[in-house]
Order: structure tokens, then C-alpha cells, then sequence
């Protein structure tokens, strides 16, 4: 079946659609569903349809359009929540066998403030399971399947929000809710190139959503722009009395900043030694990128300190996990995961001392102070969302000496609970998409939008649509 | 006479505990994952903290009441 062209347009560009009645929401929601049945199913990018909610709101926001209620820009738009975000209407598996007839009788902050946005909740996207906690080294593992990648099936589409990333790249939604507590929104993001925005820390209420690690977890949209990432996070930051890591900060959206309006450009810099280990065609790109930012800013190399983050990160993630899924460790359930990994290794994360976890947390506040100094002298660090592309799925992963994310800030950056956002900026090894990471300062998402949005109004890498 | 390698504590600690569940693949995947662990655990013991370096923590008193 062929996919709606619409849903290949921008949240901007299908709000006017929508508004000059070209479209409308139910026509949008039912070519989403049927997209999502048929396209997003061959790449396992589905955990549920959900027919029956998304025709009720589709109803409600073309309703309010007709009568001249018109809640925003996300009005009548259709999106997919990561399968760990709980939501009315169908089971919210945490992407695991032990938990597929899990069902919630409420709605996630995040889910709830997009249906008063008047955006248009049609799918529930398959994850990685337990949002990759358990330590997964098997690219199959949840029980949706291998996440396929729509620039290539053999290869995959990241994690752990690999429905969300795929479903946004292959054109069948406008956006999607994923989640990151380390690697897993930017990294399905640049595998499948499209945008992805990691939310500072407490920015995003994840009242509802899956808990992994309490200290790391964050919610954040995946998009096609920068410009539709600020949208979606413009409806779901905020304060919630329901998650007391929530807080009230400023979050400007459009941005008021640009390279133009500051007479001396955006000031950027890229840590040294950032291309260690990092296949050469994303070096070529990320050079490229360089030149780029040149012309709307100042880029420096800046020596990052050498700090034990990546360790720290996978002590805290193995220690919360395991308290947060004690519950199926202790009883068994854990033997029913789907990666032989994720099997075996939380038996080791329950035994953890706590004297080591305090000692990781203890690390994490140095990590913190001196990348807050860091970040404050640049309106972002950049390089590569991750030295590699997508790996084919006949592969898995190597978790033996550096966790998921590769960015040479990356392990900092979701330690010290700092934003960024991942763009594509061209293609790499086997024609697979690459991606140039901004990391700002904590609360700065208004100016890494700005940044990342003068970045894709010079460049043509966002449009480009996978064959699929 | 070869070295026996050394089973890391977490590893002695979940094969007690669990060791039932697992066979003998498992286990070694169990006493990978533990020195994996206990290796970045090390780095972080290498790493210099004073009696003043705080965990990164926010508790705080939930309510409770001026008096």
C-alpha cells in the first residue's frame, strides 16, 4: 500500500493544510493508521494501533477546526507514543513479554498534554525491551522484533526507541514521543535520519512513563526538523505534580535568537579527538558540517576533561534498573525477555553494592559541575551523534568498552542531564544516514533549536526520504 | 598449573542467589557482565573524592510545616 504523501510534510506545513481544508484530521489519522498497519508493521515499528482513540480525537480536533476552535499547531496532527508511555485506549508493553498484557488506566503527562494540544494519538511504537535496561547486546530484542531501519531493512533502526525512529523516518507520522536515559533518542534519530531532541533533564514530566533509571530517564520528540521538534516540546514541557523531578524553566519556543540577530555569530566548539574511533565518512560529514556552522558562527576544539562518565552511567543504569524491575528479577519473569542478554545480566545488576552506586553518583556530581562550566562558554559542543552508522541486524551489539553512545559527549551529557539534539547531516557507509549532534548547556533547548534550525535552513540533508 | 580465573563478588553474590535459573551459558555471560561491572566500579575507585563530595542526589522533606 502506498503511503499518504502527506505524511511526509511538516507539522507547519500539514497545519495549513489542515487549516485551508485541504486535509483534514480524520483523513490524516486514517492514513496514518493504515501506514503504520501495513508499512510500519514490515518494519516491526508497531506495538498497537489504536484505531479507536485516533478516530475519536481525529473527530474531536476536526470538530473544534470547523466550529474556529483551533488549539495550536499540533491541532489534528497525528503522532506515535514509544510503547512505554502509558495511554488509554491500548497495552503498554514496556516492549517485553512480561508485560504484554499490561494495560493503564490513565494517560501519561506527555500523552495528555499533546491530546489538549489537539495532536492525534494513532499508535503505540515498539521498543527495545525495558527500554534496553538490561543491558541488550541482540538487536532483536523486544518482542516486536529487530527494529528494521527504512533506509535499509537488513539494518537497524536503533534503540531503544526503534518504532519511534523508524515510523517518523519512513514518513508515516509526523512526530513521535521517544525516550532516552542513555543513547536512546539520539541514536535512532541519527541512524534513521531524522531530528531527535534529548530534553535537559526534568524538563519533560515522565509521570506514566516506564521507569529505568530515575536519575537518567527523559522524554523528547522525534521529528523530521528542528523547527517541528520545538513544537512538540513547546506542548509537553513543564511542570507536573505528578513527577517532582519536573520543573518550571523557561522554555522559549519559537526561538528568539538567530545568527543573524547576533552580531557575532553562534559560537560553537568540537571536542578534540573527537574522530577517534569514527568510521571516515562521518568524519568527511562531520568536516562538512564544520564548514556549515562556520558561516553563522565560530567553531573551536575544546578538550573535554577525562572523567570516568561512561562508567559511572553504566553503574547508576545496572543499579536503578534493577530496583526498578526487582519486581521480575526476584520472581522469575526476567527469564521470559526476549534477548538471551537481557536474560542473564539484571541477576548481575541486583547484586550491585550500594557503596558503588553512591560512588557513581558521587563521580556524577563532578561530571556535572565541570561540564555546566564547560557548556556555559559555547551555545554547543558538536560532533557526531554516533561514530557509527546503522548496523546491519546480522550484527548485535559490543557493550564490552564504551555503552551505547558514542558521541564523545554523550555519556557526560546524559549524566549531567543536558539537552541535545540530533540532526542528519548526510550518508555514510552502505548509503546509511550519519548525524551532527549539538549538546548545550542545561535549559538552553531555545538555542540549540535556533542553532539546529539555522543548521537545516543551509542545509538539505532533513529532506532526503528513505526508498521505503 | 593454569590460573584459575577469579569469579567477581557480584558474580558469587547472583549465582547464590539465582543460580538455579542459569545454565552453564548463562553463566558465563553472569561472570562476563560482573567484571564488566566490577572493572567500572574499579575506575570509579581509582577516581578521587573527598569526605565532602556529595552523591548526586535531591532529597529533600516532602512537606511538613513552618513552626
Amino acid at each position: 500500500m502506498a503511503v499518504d504523501p502527506l505524511l511526509g510534510l511538516s507539522i507547519g506545513q500539514l497545519g495549513k493544510k489542515l487549516r485551508s481544508g485541504e486535509t483534514t484530521p480524520t483523513a490524516l489519522a486514517r492514513a496514518a493508521m493504515d501506514a503504520l498497519d501495513t508499512t510500519g508493521r514490515d518494519m516491526n515499528a508497531v506495538a498497537a494501533i489504536m484505531e479507536e482513540r485516533g478516530m475519536r480525537e481525529a473527530k474531536r480536533a476536526e470538530a473544534e477546526l470547523t466550529a474556529g476552535h483551533d488549539r495550536g499547531p499540533l491541532h489534528g496532527i497525528p503522532w506515535g507514543a514509544k510503547d512505554l508511555l502509558a495511554a488509554v485506549g491500548a497495552p503498554t508493553t514496556w516492549g517485553a513479554t512480561p508485560f504484554r498484557d499490561q494495560v493503564f488506566d490513565f494517560d501519561a503527562t506527555a500523552v495528555k498534554r499533546l491530546e489538549q494540544a489537539g495532536a492525534v494519538l494513532v499508535a503505540k511504537l515498539a521498543m527495545v525491551e525495558l527500554a534496553g535496561g538490561m543491558g541488550y547486546e541482540e538487536l532483536d530484542a523486544a518482542w516486536t522484533g529487530p527494529g528494521r531501519n527504512p533506509w535499509d531493512h537488513d539494518s537497524w533502526a536503533g534503540g531503544s526507541s526503534s518504532g519511534s525512529g523508524a515510523a517518523v523516518a519512513a514518513r508515516l507520522l509526523p512526530f513521535a514521543i521517544g525516550s532516552e536515559t542513555f543513547g536512546s533518542i539520539v541514536t535512532p534519530a541519527s541512524y534513521c535520519g531524522i531530528t531527535g531532541l534529548r530534553p535537559t533533564y526534568g524538563r519533560v514530566s515522565r509521570y506514566g512513563a516506564m521507569a529505568l533509571s530515575w536519575t537518567l530517564d527523559k522524554l523528547g520528540p522525534l521529528c523530521r526538523t528542528a523547527e517541528d521538534c520545538g513544537l512538540v516540546l513547546d506542548a509537553i514541557a513543564g511542570p507536573d505534580a505528578n513527577d517532582p523531578t519536573s520543573v518550571q524553566r523557561t522554555f522559549q519556543h519559537p526561538p528568539k535568537i538567530s545568527g543573524d540577530q547576533r552580531k557575532d555569530g553562534f559560537r560553537f566548539a568540537i571536542p578534540a579527538g573527537w574522530d577517534a574511533g569514527t568510521e571516515p565518512e562521518i568524519v568527511d560529514n562531520i568536516k562538512q558540517s564544520l564548514d556549515t556552522l562556520r558561516e553563522f558562527g565560530s567553531v573551536e576544539e575544546v578538550i573535554l576533561p577525562e572523567m570516568p562518565a561512561p562508567q559511572a552511567a553504566r553503574i547508576i543504569i545496572a543499579a536503578e534498573g534493577a530496583s526498578a524491575f526487582e519486581d521480575i528479577i526476584e520472581d522469575g519473569r526476567v527469564m521470559q525477555l526476549q534477548a538471551p542478554s537481557c536474560r542473564v545480566k539484571p541477576h548481575v545488576y541486583a547484586t550491585l553494592p550500594a557503596r558503588d552506586y553512591l560512588r557513581a553518583m558521587r563521580v556524577r556530581r563532578q561530571v556535572s559541575v565541570a561540564y555546566d562550566r564547560i557548556t556555559a562558554e559555547y551555545d554547543a559542543i558538536v560532533g557526531p551523534t554516533t561514530g557509527n552508522v546503522s548496523p546491519l541486524l546480522t550484527t548485535g551489539l559490543d557493550r564490552s568498552s564504551r555503552p551505547t553512545t558514542s558521541a564523545p559527549i554523550g555519556a557526560p551529557g546524559n549524566l549531567a542531564g543536558l539537552p541535545a539534539i540530533a540532526v542528519p547531516n548526510g550518508f555514510g557507509d552502505r548509503g546509511m544516514p550519519t548525524s551532527l549532534q549539538f549538546t548545550g548547556r542545561a535549559w538552553t533547548e531555545s538555542r540549540l533549536l535556533a542553532v539546529a534550525n539555522e543548521y537545516q535552513a543551509r542545509t538539505e540533508h532533513h529532506k532526503a526520504a528513505p526508498p521505503y | 598449573m593454569a590460573d584459575i580465573p577469579e569469579i567477581p563478588p557480584m558474580a558469587t553474590a547472583a549465582i547464590q542467589r539465582f543460580g538455579d535459573r542459569l545454565n552453564t551459558e548463562q553463566r558465563a555471560v553472569l561472570i562476563k557482565t560482573a567484571q564488566q561491572l566490577e572493572d567500572a566500579a574499579e575506575d570509579l575507585r581509582q577516581w578521587e573524592l573527598t569526605n565532602g563530595d556529595e552523591p548526586d542526589t535531591a532529597f529533600s522533606a516532602i512537606d511538613g510545616q513552618d513552626s
